[in-house]
């Protein structure tokens, strides 16, 4: 246990060291997500029959900006370049299960992308915009206490999915010469399913339904319906149980993938 | 040999060499196919929600939506190489490009044209005709010279402002490597924002994609020209052939930025 720790707290410190590009790249999502806001108010204007008010759509899309560093976008790029240089090759010498390393590391590395980010995205939303006159595209505070407490333990089971979903991107690399285009699919699949391209609560139908049942969903929208309120608190067990069997099922099931692919892999370099 | 028989000599290298890993390629396009056709996705999703967009229909909005990813898509596949800048100049590889009887920017360009990309040309272009289909048969007659004129100069434009900015982000990577990501703010910020009618922009929206990143002169005005629609209270049609040549200044901008990064460019290697 003491190894894999090692490995999460190795990798989250080298990420949290990369603070200017961090910071950078949240300037991109403060302007990316002002003209989301910008874009669903004026499609409020158009039409009425949202089950969500403005407000509450706003602060969703917030919430999404600051987490958005746990979408799938594909493998942690310095266990990518490790595969394909043949390097990973020392994971192997280590005694410790390699799957583990691996997510341990991708642990940290979901973890501190996050951690560098949210709190800007958050201050900016709930702090600044007001300030700029802009009110009514601000971040809400939480509908309750309670429910914030709820979307804290859900974000907790956020990292944990991201982290697997990422390393099961990963373990593409066995099979394909990059995860590019796996990265991909799961990208576009985890940005929509998850209510970053569109706020799940505006969906309807068999989408919103298949939504429900995948492990997206709570990467983003689960958490942020507590935050909103649309979810009560209470229903913050049946959801955690059912996002802990994904979190399960990712982990084991890429823990018995990667086993079943060791015995055929050819290390390239030396 | 010509500069330009040059440049397409190393695109034809560029694109052999893809081909070389055909599973993984095709991977990758039907990758970038998906998450433009989740993107729009939403917006149907969004359509059937509230109805229309600020009096647009599915339609216009389609059409619009198409014409500027195809031209999004088209900048973003030439411009690939522009995303080796960061590595060639802090290696000192850039010393390279300067002793080759070459164009350095066509050097870069020629570096590689990604065929991954044209998974999302093909769904923007599948959109337009779409749009354009289903506009016609219902009586806008966007096909009419003076609409088709407006919308080649528009495309042509489009992708002369989107390279622009890729060129620009090129440019500043003679003064910083770090940190270039905001610019990534206007290349895919300015893309959403000028994907939707540009009537429903805040003041300082309109100014900022009318004259600063000008995308809402080349594309916006073009299109509601085509449509017969007026882009703002009062603006008449004309405007639609005028705008596209507001890419020329902002072409000229980055060309100079380049131009003097490139004369203070120091080598950083051995």
């Amino acid at each position: 246990m003491r190894a894999y720790l090692a490995t999460f707290r190795a990798r989250f410190r080298t990420v949290m060291g990369y603070r200017a590009a961090a910071l950078a790249g949240v300037f991109t999502q403060l302007f990316f997500g002002f003209i989301l806001v910008h874009i669903l108010e004026s499609w409020y204007a158009s039409g009425a029959g949202a089950p969500i008010g403005l407000a509450q759509t706003a602060s969703y899309v917030w919430l999404g900006q600051a987490f958005l560093a746990f979408q799938v976008w594909g493998p942690d790029p310095e266990l990518r370049d490790l595969i394909r240089s043949g390097e990973v090759a020392r994971d192997l010498l280590r005694p410790a299960d390699l799957f583990g390393l691996w997510f341990a590391r991708t642990l940290g590395w979901k973890a501190a992308g996050v951690a560098l980010r949210f709190w800007v995205v958050l201050a900016f939303a709930a702090l600044f915009l007001p300030a700029l006159g802009m009110p009514e595209l601000a971040l809400n505070a939480p509908a309750s206490p309670a429910g914030f407490a709820a979307f804290l333990a859900m974000m907790a089971l956020a990292t944990l999915t991201s982290a697997g979903l990422a390393v099961v991107v990963s373990c593409f690399q066995f099979s394909q010469v990059s995860a590019a285009g796996a990265s991909a699919i799961a990208g576009a699949a985890s940005m929509f399913f998850s209510g970053l391209i569109v706020p799940l609560p505006l969906l309807s139908g068999p989408v919103e339904r298949l939504s429900a049942l995948l492990p997206f969903r709570g990467l983003a929208d689960l958490p942020f319906r507590f935050w909103l309120g649309t979810l009560p608190p209470r229903a913050v067990f049946s959801q955690a149980a059912y996002q802990a069997g994904w979190v399960l099922a990712l982990i084991v099931g890429g823990w018995l993938y990667t086993r079943s692919r060791l015995g055929r892999i050819a290390v390239a370099g030396g | 040999m010509g500069p330009v028989r040059m440049y397409f000599r190393l695109v034809g290298l560029s694109v052999r060499s893809q081909l070389r890993y055909r599973s993984a390629l095709a991977l990758q396009v039907a990758g970038q196919f998906l998450i433009t056709a989740i993107e729009f996705g939403g917006l149907y999703a969004l359509f059937e929600r509230f109805g229309h967009f600020r009096g647009w229909e599915l339609p216009e909005l389609a059409f619009l939506y198409g014409f500027v990813d195809m031209a999004f898509s088209l900048a973003d596949a030439l411009a690939y190489g522009f995303d080796f800048m960061g590595t060639l100049v802090r290696t000192g590889d850039f010393d390279r490009l300067l002793t080759r009887p070459l164009s350095p920017v066509l050097q870069l360009l020629g570096r590689e044209v990604t065929i991954r990309r044209a998974g999302r040309l093909a769904q923007g272009l599948a959109v337009f005709v779409w749009a354009a289909v289903s506009l016609a048969s219902s009586g806008t007659t966007w096909y009419r010279p003076l609409g088709l004129a407006a919308l080649a100069a528009g495309f042509l434009a489009g992708v002369v402002v989107f390279l622009s900015v890729f060129l620009m982000q090129a440019a500043l990577t003679f003064r910083t490597v770090e940190g270039l990501e905001f610019m990534n703010a206007f290349i895919y910020g300015g893309r959403q924002a000028s994907a939707y009618p540009a009537s429903g922009h805040r003041p300082w929206m309109r100014v900022l994609f009318l004259g600063g990143v000008p995308l809402a002169s080349v594309m916006y005005l073009p299109v509601c020209l085509a449509l017969g629609r007026e882009a703002f209270p009062g603006w008449p049609l004309w405007l639609g052939l005028a705008g596209p040549f507001a890419a020329a200044p902002f072409a000229g901008l980055a060309w100079l930025l380049w131009k003097a990064g490139l004369r203070r460019y120091q080598s950083g290697g051995g």
